[in-house]
């Protein structure tokens, strides 16, 4: 197990209860989704899965770590070494070229600029924009961005990356070919990816949904037993996804 | 941190060029302008201070006990022939010269003045003061004139007297008699200061005659040292040799004591400056604060990013810090360099401060040349460089405060 969020809420004030006595776990080489329509509580998942924010009551446990035990270092840390992050917009630094920002995690770790160098290009590959390296984001398009984006929140070889939202600002075929290279990580290198989308089109390449709706999660048990079967691309829609769909549909 | 977080600050300074460059140029501008004018005006003050010593006090005076400050004619030292014996002994002495002042009335036919007669040893007097340099017609006690007198030039106008006039000298001597001269004018000096008219040189054994003295009588002894570090110890040993106090036959005063007036100008003049670096050195700051604040409050969301993907705040902190040096660290290059060749150009062309004010500058009588070819001093550099570098160190924590109020799930929502 590598993520167990336990009985977790967060209350940002009295009137606004984000989610309430959320449990789920997240097993090793898992590829989820959080799915659920806009302000039901995805982002405030996944911060708190990664110890950018603190619950009001339950426990984070991640890679074995109860998050509330960690100091503000020791959170930096851990997100430092075992963490990838990629967000919506996909927040590169915009003076830094495309293969310098790759360089970024290792550079705060203290990795020696030739290794550095080595490995973010090797990263800027596996995300498929290995030829990008000397532009500037401001010189991308938004697709090779989010990759850029990627392959920063995986040059460190985490054990988990966490997503919020990485298509939402991407067109349905870029958006499709991005998630192709989550799982493609996800496959090879079991990372483990933990991503939140409303977009149908996204959902239907989880391995795992997990519902959010008024910050509560619920999921369609059978949707688990399903085992994804490496090679033969996407299973059919589970019947939460199913559900999913309707709802954005109707 | 390595290298790569050097150039990312260095990266991140530039991203608004506009505001980089204006923060950059305030603060060139103000260290261009105080390493300039310190330069300017630590040659300008030696300049005055070389002035005073080679026209006036020389670097030491031996007088009366307190002829200096009452300069009252019947101070006069009797027999100053042991320290005469004492200074030509020393080292470190150059030269020194008696001289026989003064009080009293000159005049001719045409019109009179109240004046004061130098007597003065014309050929020891050559190598202690330059007034012998300002003589604009006839010469200077070489001829074979009978009682020469040299004048102002403004006092021979007065007087309508040219070179072999006759003026009569009238003055009290120190026993109480009236004393009366003929003397013959052999020269004329101009130094375009007060002296041209309230001032005449005539031979020593003129002046003592006048006064009644005696042959070896004299007001004042100035000495010229070869140069200024053998002033205390001359002054200490004079002063262990001869002794201290009011009622001795001499005393001894060193030209900061003598031109008390002008050193009190001088360090008026300094804590200006040191008045007007803060004000400068203030103002930049304020700029590179107001720079760097700007810069932080826009970037908001990056510092949201960079704390999500594993940076701590005090790398952040860091980080900042060292955009504000870097910052600081090119306008100071860039003020030391301008301030460098501004100096240099006036070191070739001089400067002039006269534009500023109406008044010629008159220190004691002695007209101060306002036009001073500064030179390079690196201490001056040093100084203000090292000021502003200090200051703009204190000013990068100010967003200490932001930077650590940072939440990295808000600032991550912000635009
Ligand atoms: N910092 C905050 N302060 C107050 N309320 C907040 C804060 N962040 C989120 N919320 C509220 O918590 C609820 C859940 O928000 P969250 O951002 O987790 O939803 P989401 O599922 O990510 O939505 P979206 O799909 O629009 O991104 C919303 O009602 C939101 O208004
Ligand atoms: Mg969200």
């Amino acid at each position: 197990m590598i993520l167990s969020f336990d009985q977790v809420s967060k209350q940002y004030s009295e009137l606004e209860t984000a989610i309430r006595q959320v449990s789920f776990e997240i097993e090793e080489g898992e590829f989820t989704a959080l799915a659920g329509p806009s302000g039901s509580g995805k982002s405030t998942i996944l911060n708190l899965a990664a110890g950018l924010d603190f619950p009001t009551s339950g426990t984070v446990t991640l890679l074995g770590q109860d998050l509330r035990a960690l100091d503000k270092i020791g959170l930096s840390h851990l997100r430092c070494n075992q963490v990838g992050f990629v967000f919506q917009s996909y927040n590169l630094f915009p003076v830094l070229t495309a293969l310098e920002n790759v360089e970024y995690p290792l550079a705060l770790k203290g990795v020696p600029p030739k290794e550095r160098r080595k490995l973010a290009e090797k990263a800027l590959e596996e995300a498929g924009c290995g030829t990008l390296g000397k532009r500037l984001p401001s010189e991308l398009s938004g697709g090779q961005q989010q990759r850029v984006a990627i392959a920063r929140a995986i040059v460190t070889t985490p054990k988990i990356v966490f997503a919020d939202e990485p298509t939402a600002n991407l067109d349905s075929k870029t958006a499709k070919m991005l998630l192709e290279v989550f799982k493609d990580l996800n496959t090879n290198k079991n990372i483990t990816f933990l991503f939140s989308s409303h977009d149908p089109l996204v959902l239907e390449t989880a391995e795992r949904i997990i519902q959010v709706a008024d910050g509560k999660v619920h999921e369609d048990p059978s949707n688990k037993q399903q085992p994804f079967i490496k090679g033969l691309g996407f299973r059919t829609p589970p019947q939460s996804l199913r559900s999913t769909l309707s709802y954005y549909h109707s | 941190m390595d290298r790569y977080f050097l150039k990312l600050s260095w990266k991140n300074i530039w991203r608004n060029r506009r505001r980089t460059l204006l923060t950059i140029n305030a603060i060139g501008f103000g260290v261009m302008a105080l390493v300039a004018l310190y330069n300017y005006y630590d040659g300008f003050h030696d300049q005055v201070i070389q002035n005073v010593i080679r026209y006036q006090s020389g670097h030491l005076l031996v007088t009366a006990p307190d002829y200096h400050k009452r300069m009252a004619t019947q101070l006069f030292m009797k027999d100053p022939s042991e320290v005469d014996t004492w200074l030509s002994s020393r080292e470190e002495v150059k030269a020194f010269s008696h001289r026989v002042m003064v009080q009293g009335l000159v005049s001719t036919a045409q019109g009179s003045a109240n004046i004061v007669f130098a007597g003065i040893e014309p050929e020891r007097e050559k190598d202690v003061t330059r007034f012998s340099g300002n003589l604009i017609q006839g010469t200077y006690f070489n001829d074979d004139t009978e009682k020469p007198i040299v004048l102002g030039s403004e006092l021979a106008n007065l007087l309508q007297a040219s070179l072999g006039s006759k003026v009569v000298a009238l003055t009290q001597g120190v026993d109480g008699s009236i004393g009366n001269e003929l003397f013959y004018v052999s020269g004329i000096f101009e130094t375009h200061s007060d002296f041209d008219k309230n001032m005449a040189f005539v031979h020593i054994n003129d002046a003592r005659q006048l006064l009644s003295l005696g042959s070896q009588a004299s007001h004042q002894l100035a000495v010229v040292l070869k140069n200024e570090e053998g002033l205390e110890s001359v002054q200490q040993s004079f002063v262990s040799k001869f002794g201290s106090g009011p009622n001795l036959p001499f005393q001894i005063l060193n030209w900061k004591e003598v031109q008390k007036p002008l050193m009190a100008m001088i360090e008026l003049n300094q804590s200006a400056n040191r008045l007007l670096m803060f004000i400068i050195i203030f103002v930049a700051a304020l700029g590179i604060a107001n720079s760097i604040l700007m810069s932080i409050l826009e970037r908001t969301r990056e510092f949201g990013v960079m704390l999500a993907i594993g940076t701590t705040k005090k790398e952040v902190v860091k980080m900042v810090v060292m955009e504000t040096v870097l910052l600081s660290l090119v306008g100071v290059a860039l003020g030391n360099v301008l301030g460098f060749l501004v100096t240099e150009f006036f070191h070739h062309y001089g400067f002039d401060l006269a534009w500023l004010s109406s008044q010629k500058l008159v220190v004691q009588g002695t007209i101060i040349q306002t036009i001073s070819y500064p030179e390079i001093r690196w201490n001056n550099s040093l100084l203000v460089s090292l000021i502003v570098l200090v200051l703009s160190l204190v000013v990068s924590f100010i967003p200490i405060k932001h930077v650590s109020r940072l939440n990295p799930v808000n600032a991550l929502r912000a635009l």
